[in-house]
């Protein structure tokens, strides 16, 4: 599907936000995962802080001057995340497949942040932001699966 | 069959869900017209009904304007601080009511949602501009022009105003009025227009909600003679009007200032884009793209003559190549589906005119490189009101379609050899909205704006909208008047200037 306008991007980028949110809070009340519940409590709560910053700068900025119909050229095929587990999935593999899933949502936010830049400079920052911040995430859900492995 | 890339998404859900019949808000009421003249609300993406609109009468206006008329002594006397804490309750009922407003227009207008929330986020603007009217309608004063005698400038309000707004912009073009006028201690009819009244009911209901006294705004739907009343009316003082020329300077300016009217009367407009040679064509094509083609062309501020300038071939058939593609490339369909990039014109008549103006363009030997008459529709909807994105090259200035506005999505490529001749050709044009240059000369750029006869000058940027700090400007057949819409220009249309001398003995 195309995400050639700016409420196509941020339809998709919420929708994103909100599919890693539950993919973590779901995580979060399996008991074999509660090394990590805390860590997990707390992504899913920044997945929906992210989404409310995103759609606040797109709202506020907006307006009928921009090329907001016209400059992206950006295609959900390449973003789309798949946030199925397996029952009984090792606790390692899941944080395998949590950093896969920042790794795809940073590129999207990279993106996102290249088209919106020129003209929506607030929309393009939270992006970038927020692109920083998925960054940081992978290194937390890194080093949380290297004090698991290590003990 | 569609085609991958033509695949509709999923439609946003619709606020509109019943088909009922307007009434007029009159002196903080909701009353029914004494008219027994409907009209249909039609949504141009699916052609269904969506709301009943009265044909409001004589009597109708002369209880919206006697209720303004009433409301005006308190009001004026209500301090500029808690007039503005009014709007501040206003804004805030905009900002939860954002995206069901945009909706709204969506539906009414035909408009994207991009667009319909750009539309609600420049209404918004306006608002917070006025809410500064304690220090915006401050005067001014100086001591001692004479022995102990000081002089002083006020700002007072007038009475009742009233806006009589146009189709394309159901719910922003009210906005660049009203909030002034009620800020600076005047009191207000709103007439909306009658294809798109819905925004404007939907305004008039957070009004309410606001808590603004009775009578200080009014809300009358109608057609004609509602307009020729209130213009005529003589406790109106005076009338901002946005629509076409012939009927802004022939009616509105004819007969609003044959009855003593203060008027601000915004009209048609015929832009240039100008490209030249060392323009960055990357950015330059998405900004030309928005400014033909956004709002389905309807705007008084859409690029339409599109003048390529030089004698290279190879950098014009680049350049025109380029916009045939990304034009070719638009997602025409309902504005609720999120991948839609450009809309219906708002009603059948409208799209009429516009293929009229096709084949005027044909017939005088322009050359049509992309035909919008062949239509590509994302969803399932009727082709009542589309029409894809048409290009013209070969344009001269003296062409039909190269001097009217079409007011639709008709790009016209025309050619120039110098900068000289750019102008030239803008200023042959008796309309003067706007006009843009692309390039990455600031040389260029600045004799561009110091000459062109055009009160909104882009440079580099294709749609010249200006923000609600500064005045939607317009010169020539584009304007009559003398103060305009928005930012200062419009506190000074809405107060009257008093000089005090004052020497005490």
């Amino acid at each position: 599907m195309p995400l050639n306008t700016a409420s196509a991007i941020i339809s998709f980028y919420a929708k994103l936000e909100d599919q890693v949110a539950n993919f973590y809070e779901q995580l979060a009340t399996v008991e074999s995962y509660s090394a990590g519940k805390e860590t997990l409590q707390d992504l899913a709560k920044e997945n929906r802080r992210h989404r409310e910053l995103v759609e606040r700068a797109y709202r506020e900025v907006i307006t009928d001057a921009l090329e907001a119909c016209f400059a992206f050229s950006m295609n959900e095929s390449h973003y789309i995340i798949d946030t199925d587990i397996a029952k009984k999935t090792s606790y390692p593999d899941v944080i395998k497949k949590a950093i896969e899933i920042e790794e795809k949502h940073h590129r999207f936010c990279l993106d996102a942040y290249e088209k919106s830049k020129s003209l929506m400079s607030d929309v393009a920052q939270a992006f970038g932001r927020i692109a920083k911040k998925k960054l940081s995430r992978v290194a937390r859900l890194r080093s949380l699966l290297e004090s698991y492995t290590s003990t | 069959m569609c085609r991958e890339e033509d695949v509709q998404l999923a439609i946003l859900e619709e606020p509109i869900k019943e088909i009922r019949t307007l009434k007029n808000y009159v002196n903080g009421e909701w009353v029914e017209s004494n008219s027994s003249k409907i009209l249909d609300v039609t949504n141009p993406a699916t052609c269904k009904v969506l709301a009943k609109v009265p044909v409001s009468t004589g009597q109708d206006v002369d209880a919206a304007v006697e209720a303004a008329q009433e409301a005006f002594p308190e009001w004026r006397r209500t301090t500029p601080l808690a007039r503005a804490r009014y709007l501040l309750r206003l804004r805030q009922l905009l900002e939860e009511n954002f995206e069901r407003l945009a909706r709204i227009g969506v539906m009414e207008n035909g408009k994207t949602i991009d667009e319909s929330r750009g539309e609600i986020r420049r209404g918004i603007e306006n608002v917070e501009m006025a809410a500064g009217i304690p220090t915006l309608m401050m005067g001014y004063n100086a001591e001692d022009v004479s022995s102990g005698i000081d002089e002083q400038v006020i700002r007072q309000p007038y009475g009742v105003f009233t806006c009589i707004s146009p189709f394309n912009f159901p719910f922003m073009i009210p906005f660049w009025f009203f909030p002034y006028a009620v800020a600076t201690g005047n009191t207000y009819v709103v007439k909306p227009s009658s294809e798109v009244p819905l925004s404007q009911n939907g305004v008039a209901e957070l009004i309410e909600e606001a808590g603004f006294p009775e009578g200080v705004i009014n809300f009358i739907h109608g057609g004609r003679e509602v307009v020729d009343k209130l213009l005529k009316h003589p406790s109106i003082k005076g009338v901002s009007f946005v629509g076409s020329t012939p009927v802004g300077r022939d009616v509105i300016y004819a007969i609003g200032a044959k009855h003593g009217k203060k008027l601000q009367v915004q009209c048609g407009a015929k832009n240039y884009l100008v490209i030249m040679e060392d323009a960055v064509l990357d950015a330059t094509i998405p900004s030309v793209m928005t400014s033909v083609y956004g709002n389905a062309g309807q705007r008084c501020l859409a690029g339409s003559n599109v003048c390529i300038v030089g004698k290279d071939d190879t950098f014009y058939k680049r350049f025109r190549d380029h916009v045939v593609q990304a034009a070719s490339n638009i997602r025409v369909g309902y504005g609720l589906d999120e991948s839609v990039q450009m809309g219906p014109v708002k009603s059948q008549d409208k799209k009429e005119r516009i293929l009229g103006y096709i084949e005027k363009g044909i017939q005088e030997g322009a050359k049509l490189v992309l035909d919008g008459r062949r239509l590509r529709i994302i969803g399932d909807y009727p082709d009542t009101c589309f029409l894809n994105p048409a290009i013209f090259e070969d344009v001269t200035p003296d062409m039909i379609i190269g001097k009217e506005e079409i007011f639709g999505p008709v790009m016209t490529l025309m050619r120039a050899n110098n900068l000289d001749e750019a102008i030239e050709m803008i200023h042959s044009n008796p309309y003067g909205n706007s006009a843009s240059i692309y390039t990455a000369s600031g040389k260029e750029a600045r004799r561009f704006q110091y000459e062109v006869q055009c009160g909104n000058i882009g440079i580099n940027v294709g749609l010249v909208a200006p923000i609600a700090f500064f005045p939607f400007s317009g010169m020539k057949d584009s304007f009559f008047g003398d103060r305009h819409g928005q930012g200062m220009d419009a506190v000074e249309f809405f107060t009257e200037r008093k000089v005090v001398i004052t020497r005490w003995f």
